[in-house]
């Protein structure tokens, strides 16, 4: 009765240039007018618009392709493993961060929550006075927004919020606190809950299901299981790329080495893979930009149990969000959200091992968990990260924690608190292994106040990943400039959410397809 | 020994830093020498295995039941022995950098002298109880000493995902599956 159009089997059977790397037993050289390193939000936008200006273009995935008849079981085990990078295992380099992101056809897009927010209007006025970011003012970017909504159906979510969402919004009432709907970018969605392990209805409105296949059908190659290993230069340009081909299982190299030469190079690997591409390529970098300032959006979380079920494992992962915290008069702000809450995603928020893992996990249909999302990357004292490669050029994080970040952390565990208490809860958790059930909002806040703030005590996650190759008019401070063109470099653009000079202060899907658009959209006069 | 002082014998500055996330990690400084034949480069796996050699099977089937507790069925073999292959599917999915680590702190615990004093464990893992194992655990996660507490999240984040993950434990957290009629609808 639900036949769900399986869009690459049609796809493929009419023409579609989809090729898999793992299958081909032969060095070859591929050319193109322009390539795309990487399908997620940026190289997927970038590849509608390009391929709708009559450019040939060549797509690169170092994932596989997986589609919605992959997705039907929406079992935690097959997601992880097949869609995220390194099965969702990947962390910082000292593992006290944990980092969700895709890695597969459609990258993030095809496993994030949906969640499609504007960047906010602070955002941009701190980009534009302190990166000297030009054209990219409210008014400059509305419409680029307005064509992205659009083409994703992004939309305020229209029907009742699951529970552990409404919990939320409750507990923000109760304390006159801001709330909001969450646009999604869904048509048709069936208020399933699984969007983490890939839309099993086409609902969402991924790269996937979207801008690629609209790509393909204007003619665009589409190679998935190709790694790039390095961008090559000539004479100040980039000459060739050399790519490795992957095994089926997307993750040792068959051996297999291809060529690919094009006029134009655009790099969309996300945020960890660019600045280590770069990197790994001895991509110029006078001032040694390249993978500073990365920004991710820390995550802290807070577990409360209710008398009644909340079954926060079904329906829309994400319908509500509080921006109460987000621009404090002082110190690091933060959103208030929530994640999903099937039962590997929560047996990491309780911290507990043995039978009182067993005893949680028993109360999993009664929980609600917030999540507050520290605004990085706004002060010097709060200034992201930084990606560096390692003796074989596999990608690391570092990311330092500061005074000021942990204050932020610690005030979100408060707000989170409150909220709960607020909207009912029996008992409340913050994630921090010196935690426990505590009873009362005047418990819980004499606890938080004195938790030890260090690194491996708080449980950490991040699924945004910014910065590393930042945006602006000044070539002394940024990689690329206002459009993502590469200062030094005349064919190579970024693509992808690694030109944020900071944090966006919202989930980055929406801000990444925007500037792209606009991006892309530019890239293209010069291309013609 | 007090879990505070877990890492009394053991000069701090010799751990560089321990990293988890995934996977784990113990960067060893001045100790690398010392542990060159427990940590060499790509122990053989285990028989059917990609990332697990033998003694991390003794090792996880003595860590399993401490990190999940009564909810995992102690006397299940089949179900033992898919736990265990999906933690083995787990640290194989792991980048380079992640694999590296997590083997240095698997040798760490599989190095006898070490494995007495960082954890506590007197016995060889094969002979370990859930009740030695769960003061490992103890230990680590109470320990003041960020690597050992980086070392507890490696660990109960592979063992619990190798369980939690299975149908078999839907029942354990009152989780009913993906919504039956969306199932019956996209299987039809």
């Amino acid at each position: 009765m639900a036949m769900i159009n399986d869009l690459y089997t049609d796809g493929i059977a009419s023409g579609w240039k989809v090729r898999d790397a793992s299958q081909l037993s032969s060095d070859t050289t591929l050319e193109a007018d322009v390539v795309i390193v990487g399908s997620g939000a940026g190289g997927g936008t970038a590849a509608e618009i390009l391929t709708a200006a009559g450019l040939d273009v060549l797509m690169l995935e170092e994932g596989a392709l997986y589609t919605a008849a992959d997705f039907k079981d929406m079992d935690e085990f097959r997601g992880y493993g097949q869609l995220y990078q390194e099965g969702a295992g990947r962390a910082t380099s000292d593992g006290a961060v944990s980092i969700f992101q895709g890695r597969s056809v459609g990258g993030t897009t095809t496993i994030n929550w949906t969640t499609s927010l504007r960047t906010p209007e602070k955002t941009l006025q701190h980009w534009q006075q302190d990166f000297a970011v030009s054209g990219a003012s409210a008014a400059d970017m509305a419409p680029w927004f307005e064509q992205m909504e659009q083409r994703l159906g992004v939309a305020p979510w229209a029907i009742e919020p699951n529970r552990n969402n409404s919990l939320l919004r409750d507990g923000c009432e109760h304390l006159g606190w801001d709330w909001k709907t969450i646009p999604r970018n869904v048509r048709g969605c069936w208020n399933l809950g699984y969007c983490g392990l890939g839309c099993p209805t086409n609902a969402k409105q991924s790269m996937l299901v979207t801008t690629i296949p609209a790509a393909l059908r204007r003619g665009m190659t589409l190679l998935h299981h190709a790694r790039v290993e390095s961008l090559q230069y000539e004479k100040g340009r980039v000459s060739g790329l050399r790519v490795q081909a992957l095994d089926a299982s997307a993750s040792k190299p068959t051996g297999t080495t291809l060529t690919v030469r094009a006029r134009h190079y655009i790099v969309a690997g996300g945020a960890i893979n660019t600045p280590a591409l770069l990197l790994r390529s001895r991509t110029p970098d006078p001032k040694g930009l390249i993978g500073k300032r990365t920004c991710i959006h820390p995550v802290n979380l807070s577990v409360a149990r209710f008398e009644q079920p909340v079954a926060g494992y079904h329906g829309a992962p994400q319908s509500i969000y509080s921006d109460q915290f987000l621009w404090p008069q002082q110190g690091v702000g933060y959103k208030l959200e929530v994640p999903p809450l099937q039962p590997v995603l929560a047996t990491g928020l309780f911290g507990s091992f043995g039978a009182q893992l067993s005893a949680d996990m028993a109360t999993l249909d009664r929980i609600q968990v917030c999540l507050a999302l520290m605004r990085d990357g706004f002060s010097n004292d709060v200034d992201g990260g930084q990606v560096r490669i390692d003796n074989a050029g596999n990608p690391l994080l570092d990311y330092d924690i500061s005074d000021s970040l942990w204050d932020g952390l610690r005030r979100g565990f408060l707000s989170m608190a409150e909220l709960q208490f607020a909207a009912g809860a029996q008992s409340v958790r913050p994630s921090h292994l010196d935690s426990r059930d505590y009873r009362s909002w005047s418990e819980a806040k004499a606890a938080i106040a004195e938790f030890p703030y260090r690194k491996q005590r708080v449980s950490l996650y991040t699924a945004h990943l910014m910065g590393g190759c930042a945006m602006g008019e000044d070539p002394k401070r940024c990689v690329v400039d206002s459009h993502g063109r590469h200062h030094q470099i005349e064919n190579l653009s970024i693509f992808d959410g690694s030109i944020f000079p900071t944090s966006i202060g919202a989930n980055p899907q929406l801000s990444i397809y925007a500037f792209i658009a606009r991006n892309a959209s530019k890239l293209v006069e010069t291309l013609k | 020994m007090p879990p505070n002082s877990a890492g009394a014998g053991i000069d701090r500055r010799q751990f560089l830093r321990l990293s988890a996330g995934s996977a784990a990690a113990l960067s060893l400084l001045a100790a690398t020498s010392q542990l060159s034949g427990c940590t060499a480069a790509a122990p053989q796996a285990a028989p059917g295995y990609q990332f697990l050699t033998l003694d991390d099977l003794q090792l996880f089937t003595a860590l399993l039941p401490a990190i999940n507790g009564p909810a995992l069925p102690a006397d299940n073999a089949e179900l033992h022995v898919a736990t265990l292959q999906r933690l083995d599917l787990a640290c194989a999915g792991l980048g380079a950098p992640a694999q590296a680590e997590l083997r240095k702190l698997l040798g760490l615990l599989h190095w006898a002298p070490l494995r007495r004093l960082a954890a506590g464990i007197r016995t060889s893992w094969a002979q370990a109880s859930t009740a030695d194992a769960e003061a490992f655990l103890r230990r680590w996660h109470n320990s003041r000493l960020e690597l050992f507490n980086a070392g507890y999240r490696a660990l109960t984040k592979l063992g619990s995902l190798a369980w939690w993950s299975q149908p078999a434990s839907h029942a354990a957290a009152h989780y009913p599956g993906p919504p039956a009629w969306a199932v019956s609808a996209l299987n039809s």
